[in-house]
């Protein structure tokens, strides 16, 4: 298991990591979100060990990873750059990493190469940046690591790569209990491969939760109230439903038809409205990137001042 | 369950130091270029210089070795220059970002992963030039031993001491660049430190040595600081200061006992001081390494501290230099402004908070001032006042530059004599002492005002304490010769200069115009004869006789037993019997004198009649000159020439012996020594410049002369001489009794 216990991280007087407290299950795949600079990647270095904690705690199955070779050597980190191996060919950097993690598995490798058909004698330099990252990738699961850490996993694969690499990844994850964490802005594979999420914003962690959870727990109401007698239509604002027992980050009407994107479990949420007598009440389910946007939003991030100006 | 985890942990080092090997491939060949092209090559050139040389053959008839002994010398010097290749190489994931993740995430500890990337590192810098040396050595042995040649092999077990230290200063070399490395995070920064590092430490602790000279730190000056351990082994240019120290010590590069052979007797003081230095420096790159962080990278400084004290020591160096030398302090703030704003203006990237820059500059300069001040205001931080204790001290070194010889063509005395120790701390304790309290004595020290005329000439002592804790106290002094009575005496009673002085004596006979041996140990090991020279005490006729190494060798141990069997008595009161090469043999010598008669010595009696016969004869134009304040004949100083009965006088210059002073063995102070005539010269040449150069003529009895010339003495401890004779520039003494005084008389008065 990871913990991440008051964890607070600093670049000279820059906070990135304010105090934040995670727990991620073994077994799990759990999805990084989080705005530009939020801490994600500030993350996956502390559990790689790469970073050191100014305050708390980073421990895999309880140990502190900063400069313990044994927490380390159950973490693999795949980064989001992909100029660091120029000089490798595809076997070297497979001998290179062979020798650093005991449970490499040559069978794996050379059954995950042969699926992408990387050429083992190129250097990487020659390679496409896709190629570079499916060659990393295939390392990474190669070296039958317990964990399993990817910044931007997905960045610069076409879409049947993506599908193969992710593919890779939910088999490694149900044939060994592989735990994976993945910083992605995209949300739409976050969504299919993770069973989990976290959502980061200016180093403090929004929420951590399982992702059916977070996808029950905010819904986009779409609601028409009936007309007055004079045919004109009923005009509610967000204070007539404060208090209501649901939170509401989102609140716009065109005419008679109002989206609302509230926070609460379905029957609450419906439960918040039935008493307007709406002529049409749907929840519809958002996408994680709604959820990504509107959560934000709250928190002021969001791109009206952009469109404003 | 440990021990696994050891082994373990063990593997993962020494994967991490393969796979670094496995990566600098590409250098380790380059590296092998430079080394197999620059050792092997000079040593090929120089085994075919000797086998021309061997065959009387000019190897310029043959092809011109310049070009390659060029190419050899710049291949020598960039396989040397690798180190700071490899280094930046194997450490650029510290200033290169994109490496950080791939270096820091792998399963291994700091401590691990830094020294395996140093010693992975050191391996394929010291491999190629290990394998390079091998193959040179090969090549001479092979080489000489087709031919039969023996120089360079004769020389193997030099060259290996000698290359010790260049394997330690290129260690050294590496190590600072790791360390210079580790205290950055840029690849400009990086390369500038590491040039910084290597600089600045030598050229720190040199213009200290300067300020502290130029702020009257008395006794100390420039050489000794290549003396000094602090400064030969706390880098990679001391490191190479000391080797060339090495170099010329008198093993490769003899020609007699010249210079100082710091590098000889210092050698394991300074390998272990230098271990100590790369040990200390590999520490503090380890610790900086575990401090620093991996989001340091990028930075230009990882740590600033680092960088201001880089720059204040650049500061310090040229600051000292011009408040040293009096002039241009503005000039020389200036130039330090120029620079460290330029630094800040880099370093900074930029002008953000550049006041901050103003202020750092200002305390720079102040600092330096203050540095400056109390070097001078301590007296060179108490060096100039410090004589270390006799129990401190393993043995002592002295020469004087105008004791040229210490009686046996010997510049340089060492010797862990106590005896001459605590004269050399008692005779360098009255040198500070009349320098600090010059009013509680009656004459200077020395005088740069030869109007004051003292016969008694000024030399140079230099001496080095070897203290038993390993380091070195040298200092260097102009004092007057008398004051090296009682030193001398000491070292003439030593069992260390019986022991010089007779190897000398032997060296004197091996080496003839048909062999010539560069050392004591090549003479004994490969003479089989040599030429006795013998000359009589005054130096004016000779002999040379043939002899066999049985006979040299008995003349040796003759002549060592005697030295050694001398006592304070027979020196002071002793004649000298004649001289073999530079050494004297005394009357009360028994053994020699018996063994140089029974070789076929026939001394001349010094008499009156032979050394009219000498000065009669038409070729021999002795300059004689006689000094003397004998009541009698005050201030005579006489430039003689031969006219047939007589030798003309022509002058009555002002030369006196000080009447304050005692004489220490002029005869030896001054036997062919340029420093001592050119004293008087300088005196004469006073006179030149329209101050009574001539005031009268004189002729004195030939005859008188030569009865005077044969009461002289070479040898005059703790008394006054009534006279003083220099014939063709070799000094000697007449002793102050009735009979001297009466010849004396009879040359002056008739």
């Amino acid at each position: 298991m990871i913990e991440l216990k008051k964890t607070v991280k600093k670049f000279d007087s820059y906070t990135a990591l304010d105090g934040i407290d995670l727990k991620i299950e073994k077994g799990t795949a759990f999805g990084l979100l989080g705005s530009n600079g939020a801490g994600k990647s500030t993350i996956l270095r502390l559990l790689s060990g790469i970073y050191r904690p100014e305050d708390g705690q980073v421990l895999i199955d309880g140990e502190s990873v900063y400069d313990n070779i044994s927490a380390k050597s159950k973490v693999f980190f795949i980064n989001d750059e992909t100029v660091q191996f120029q000089g490798f060919t595809l076997k070297k950097l497979k001998d290179y990493y062979k020798g650093y993690y005991p449970n490499f598995s040559e069978e794996v490798f050379e059954s995950l190469r042969s699926k992408i058909k990387l050429p083992l004698d190129k250097k990487l330099s020659t390679f496409s940046k896709g190629m570079k990252r499916q060659a990393i990738v295939i390392i990474g699961l190669a070296c039958r690591t317990d964990y399993l850490l990817l910044d931007e996993a997905f960045d610069g694969l076409d879409p049947t790569m993506r599908i193969i690499v992710k593919k890779m990844l939910v088999d490694a994850m149900l044939d060994r209990q592989l735990t994976t964490i993945i910083s992605s802005h995209n949300l739409k594979e976050i969504n299919e491969v993770c069973d989990t999420c976290a959502l980061l914003h200016e180093g403090k962690i929004i929420f951590s939760r399982d992702i059916d959870d977070v996808k029950g727990s905010i819904h986009k109401v779409q609601v028409v109230f009936p007309k007055n007698e004079d045919g004109t239509s009923v005009e509610y604002s967000i204070s007539d439903f404060d208090a209501s027992g649901i939170d509401i980050l989102h609140f716009e009407h065109t005419q008679s038809i109002y989206y609302i994107i509230a926070r609460g479990d379905e029957d609450t949420v419906k439960a918040v409205f039935a008493p307007k007598k709406p002529v049409l009440l749907e929840l519809i389910p958002l996408t994680l990137e709604e959820i990504f946007i509107y959560e934000l939003e709250v928190l002021g991030y969001d791109s009206s001042d952009i469109n404003e100006e | 369950m440990t021990a696994a985890t050891s082994t373990k942990n063990k593997s993962y080092f020494g994967r991490r130091f393969a796979t670094r090997l496995a990566e600098s491939k590409k250098l380790l060949i380059v590296n092998f270029v430079f080394s197999l092209l620059g050792l092997p090559l000079l040593s090929l050139v120089f085994v075919l210089m000797e086998y021309y040389d061997k065959k009387n053959v000019s190897i310029y008839e043959v092809f011109q070795p310049d070009a390659y002994l060029a190419i050899g010398a710049v291949a020598v010097f960039a396989s040397f220059a690798m180190g700071l290749i490899i280094a930046l190489f194997h450490f650029r994931y510290l200033y290169q970002k994109q490496l950080v993740d791939m270096n820091y995430s792998l399963p291994l500890s700091s401590g691990q992963r830094f020294f395996a990337d140093y010693l992975s590192g050191l391996f394929i810098y010291l491999l190629p030039i290990a394998v390079g040396t091998v193959i040179s050595y090969g090549i001479v042995l092979i080489g000489e031993a087709s031919f039969g040649g023996s120089a360079i092999t004769d020389m193997l077990g030099h060259i290996t001491v000698s290359g010790i230290i260049v394997v330690v200063g290129l260690i050294m070399l590496y190590t600072f660049a790791v360390l210079g490395i580790v205290f950055c995070g840029s690849t400009f920064e990086a390369i500038f430190s590491i040039v910084a590092l290597n600089v600045m430490i030598p050229a720190t602790i040199a213009c200290l040595w300067i300020a502290m000279i130029y702020s009257s730190a008395f006794g100390i000056d420039e050489s000794s600081i290549i003396k000094s351990l602090f400064f030969t082994a706390t880098s990679p240019f001391g490191a190479g200061v000391f080797f060339g120290d090495y170099l010329s010590n008198g093993e490769f590069i003899v020609m007699g006992n010249y210079g100082a052979p710091m590098a000889t007797w210092n050698y394991f003081s300074w390998l272990i001081t230098a271990a100590a230095v790369i040990f200390i420096a590999l520490l503090a790159a380890f610790l900086l390494y575990k401090k620093r962080k991996a989001e340091d990278v990028s930075k230009p400084y990882v740590f600033k501290s680092y960088y201001y004290a880089i720059i204040t020591m650049a500061v310090f160096c040229i600051l000292s230099l011009f408040i040293s030398d009096g002039d241009n302090i503005i000039a020389g703030i200036i130039i330090c402004a120029v620079g460290w704003f330029l630094m800040e203006v880099i370093t900074r990237r930029g002008f953000k908070k550049f006041w901050t820059a103003g202020v750092g500059f200002a305390l720079a300069v102040g600092s330096v001032f203050v540095i400056c001040a109390v070097c001078k205001a301590t007296d060179g931080f108490g060096a100039s006042r410090k004589v270390p204790s006799a129990s401190s001290i393993s043995s002592v070194e002295i020469g004087s530059y105008s004791y040229a010889s210490f009686g046996s063509g010997i510049s340089v005395f060492t010797t862990d004599d106590p005896e001459v120790i605590d004269q050399v701390i008692k005779l360098h304790e009255e040198i500070i002492d009349r320098h600090f309290h010059s009013e509680n004595y009656e004459y200077e020290q020395f005088s740069e005002d030869s109007s004051e005329n003292y016969f008694v000439s000024d030399c140079s002592f230099n001496v080095s304490y070897r203290m038993k804790s390993g380091s070195t106290l040298s200092r260097r002094y102009t004092i007057n010769t008398a004051m090296m009575t009682d030193l001398m005496k000491a070292v003439y009673l030593s069992d260390d200069y019986a022991k010089d002085a007779s190897e000398r004596f032997f060296m004197n006979m091996a080496n003839t115009s048909d062999e010539w041996f560069r050392s004591y140990e090549d003479a004994e090991k490969y003479a089989t004869k040599g030429i006795v020279g013998i000359e009589d005490k005054l130096m004016l006729t000779g002999d040379a006789l043939n002899v066999k190494k049985d006979d040299m060798i008995q003349l040796r141990d003759a002549y060592r037993r005697d030295l050694e069997a001398m006592t304070a008595e027979e020196l002071s009161s002793g004649e000298v019997f004649c001289y073999v090469g530079d050494n004297w043999v005394l009357d009360s010598f028994k053994e020699t004198k018996s063994v140089l008669l029974s070789m076929g010595y026939s001394p001349d009696d010094m008499d009156e009649a032979y050394l009219k016969n000498v000065f009669s004869n038409g070729n021999y134009d002795p300059s004689i000159y006689i000094y003397s304040d004998f009541e009698l004949c005050s201030h005579i100083s006489s430039n003689m020439s031969d006219t047939g009965n007589f030798f003309s006088y022509y002058g009555d210059e002002d030369w006196h012996l000080d009447k304050e002073k005692t004489m220490s063995q002029f005869g030896f102070a001054y036997r062919n020594d340029y420093y001592g005539y050119g004293y008087y010269e300088d005196g004469q040449s006073n006179y030149n410049n329209g101050v009574m150069f001539i005031n009268s003529r004189t002729e004195y009895d030939k005859a008188d002369v030569a009865q005077l010339l044969g009461h002289l003495t070479s040898l005059v401890f703790d008394e006054r001489p009534i006279a003083v004779v220099t014939i063709n520039g070799s000094i000697y003494c007449l002793k102050d009794t009735p009979e001297n005084s009466a010849l004396l008389e009879k040359v002056v008065n008739g």
